[in-house]
């Protein structure tokens, strides 16, 4: 007996992904809440409809809890590392800095909007370079809107391994695929959106004639950026957006040393700075907030010197990290079960965690070692650690609730053979156009969740199983899958209320929105088209 | 006296912890032959599914 495929199963199979969608957008319910209720939804219909047993979902749940602590140890110990920086006022003075470096408007968006994004979704994620880039771009004088669709745009290409590459580390979970088979095409699919998210971000702000004036840098940086990210990506993923932000921060302070780029040059013909900077005092709900360089940039960036040495030390010191890796380890071993229907998972151990060699545990001990040196040039105050672990509990909590209850319904939709079932129907449907629009499905998943790690969770493997049913790659179509949960950052409400909160634009995401909306939507069609010629005529042949 | 925004977190984060331990420590060895753990670990998980309901 098999698992029929009709119209009834396939809806029902949907129907966790549904609900998730109607109480989110519809409901205004936050993340949390709605993934509980995919998770209900997700176990009733196994039961019910996909003839699923209560042994075997106990067995999909204690898998999906282990894949769950992988991915939020990694963003507990980047929410701790960048709340540790930032509350000695690390962040606030390596913005500053960026500001002090150029009076080319051209150049400070790319420096803001693009480059110094990119680094923060590589350190933190969750919004953070929203919240930190709108606020120092309207300080610059940039129309607040222009402000959030900015950082919005720019940072969204680096979503999929920024944060420590949580979202690529779903990717390989939700799918079984290899890391370092997968990497190589994931990092293409979002280096490539990182070169026209550069071109977005300066067209959002002054049009085609701020692309005619600024590709040339935009070009020059943000390839700069994305062939760093395709490079480490290969190396060590969890370092590939964090040291592409790094390497684009070095290009256009590089860029801004050129005589042709120290004046304001052709700036003023793109725009007026000071009507800019007007429009942006004018806004009532506007606070005004301003910089302050508190520290020292090399003070400041101490803590993130510090993770590039440990990671450094853990992938080159011969052994170690065999040796990190080997002392508490969480890890379970599966039986083989199967639904009534027949659908078979395969016995096997579930992911590995490793408490002390963990990501997370490098993020953690990058942490500590900022603490010693805020401490030792005394900046680090009495309390601080406290109010840090207040913040970092206060931030995680709500996130960490939905990719638990997330990745708990996945496992639930995989096992059980639902996600089997929508690929079928998809696949039956649509067949060989299906990858033009797959990266849109990605974006979809981050627009509903917020969150391109969500977003691989509910659909990675559901992609995987389409492109197997094709016959085509399932890495091409994992990647581009990410690729798009990535570049749906900038349409998530739950991203875009952050950035307009920080700059008193509450109560306007949808001139946000309807900037960003076109972006995304051609960069999603732009990404499928390609996915699909590399799976139909240039790489027919890669697994 | 807690206020609500410490109240909601203590919930939220009483509901994480238990939706991460159930899952390890009572449904899968609950699974592997002792049904009164696993009729446990299925209550604490579905409890831990309802608090972040319950949360303002």
């Amino acid at each position: 007996m098999s698992i029929p495929v009709n119209f009834l199963t396939w809806i029902c199979a949907l129907l966790p992904i549904l609900a998730i969608l109607m109480l989110m957008v519809y409901c205004k319910w936050s993340a949390s809440k709605a993934g509980c209720v995919g998770w209900f939804i997700a176990l009733v219909v196994a039961l019910l409809v996909f003839k699923d047993n209560l042994n075997n979902l106990a067995f999909s749940n204690a898998r999906g809890m282990v894949m769950a602590f992988y991915v939020l140890y990694i963003i507990w110990g980047a929410l701790f590392l960048y709340h540790v920086v930032d509350e000695v006022g690390g962040i606030e003075s390596i913005g500053a800095t960026f500001v002090e470096m150029t009076r080319n408007r051209i150049l400070q968006l790319l420096m803001v909007g693009f480059a110094f994004v990119t680094f923060l979704q590589g350190v933190a994620g969750f919004g953070v370079p929203v919240a930190v880039g709108a606020p120092l771009l309207v300080g610059l004088g940039f129309d607040p809107v222009t402000a959030v669709a900015v950082p919005l745009i720019g940072h969204s290409w680096s979503v999929t391994f920024g944060d420590m590459a949580s979202s690529f580390a779903a990717l390989q979970a939700s799918t079984g695929l290899p890391g370092e088979e997968l990497a190589p095409y994931t990092a293409a699919f979002t280096g490539l959106a990182g070169i026209f998210c550069a071109f977005f971000a300066i067209h959002c702000f002054a049009g085609f004639n701020g692309i005619k004036k600024g590709w040339g840098v935009a070009l020059i940086v943000a390839g700069c950026m994305s062939a760093t990210q395709w490079l480490v990506a290969q190396w060590q993923p969890s370092l590939a957006t964090f040291l592409a932000g790094i390497v684009g921060m070095i290009v256009v302070a590089v860029l801004t040393r050129l005589p042709k780029y120290r004046k304001e040059t052709a700036d003023a013909e793109v725009l007026d700075s000071e009507t800019l900077a007007e429009a942006a005092a004018g806004t009532e709900e506007f606070k005004g907030r301003t910089f302050v360089k508190k520290m020292p940039f090399k003070l400041a960036f101490a803590a993130y010197f510090a993770l590039i040495i440990i990671v450094a030390l853990q992938e080159f010191v011969p052994g170690l990290e065999d040796t990190m890796k080997q002392y508490i380890v969480l890890k379970l071993n599966f039986p083989q079960y199967q639904t009534a229907y027949g659908w078979v998972t395969e016995a096997g151990w579930s992911s590995k965690v490793s408490v002390v060699g963990h990501v997370g545990a490098l993020l953690v001990y990058a942490g500590i070692a900022g603490i010693i040196v805020y401490s030792i040039t005394g900046h680090w105050k009495p309390g601080t650690f406290k109010t840090v672990i207040g913040k970092v509990a206060k931030d995680g909590t709500g996130s960490s609730l939905a990719t638990t209850a997330m990745v708990l319904m996945a496992f639930i939709m995989v096992e059980s053979g639902m996600t089997y079932t929508l690929a079928k129907g998809i696949s039956v449907g649509l067949g060989a156009i299906y990858p033009v629009f797959a990266p849109l499905v990605g974006v979809l998943g981050a627009f509903m969740t917020g969150s391109n790690t969500n977003s691989n969770v509910m659909f990675g493997a559901f992609q995987a199983q389409v492109a197997s049913l094709l016959g085509v790659s399932t890495l091409i179509m994992a990647s581009v899958q990410s690729a798009g949960g990535s570049i749906g950052s900038m349409l998530a409400p739950a991203k875009v209320i952050v950035g307009t909160s920080t700059v008193g634009l509450t109560g306007r995401e949808g001139e946000v929105i309807g900037k960003t909306l076109k972006y995304c939507l051609i960069l999603g069609v732009i990404l499928g088209i390609i996915a699909w010629l590399l799976l139909y005529v240039f790489l027919k042949t890669v697994k | 006296m807690a206020d609500n925004g410490t109240k909601a977190l203590r919930l939220k984060g009483a509901a994480l912890l238990l939706m991460l331990l159930a899952p390890p420590l009572l449904l899968y060895p609950g699974a592997k032959g002792n049904t009164a753990l696993e009729v446990i670990g299925w209550i604490v998980l579905v409890a831990a599914m309802i608090i972040p309901l319950r949360v303002k």
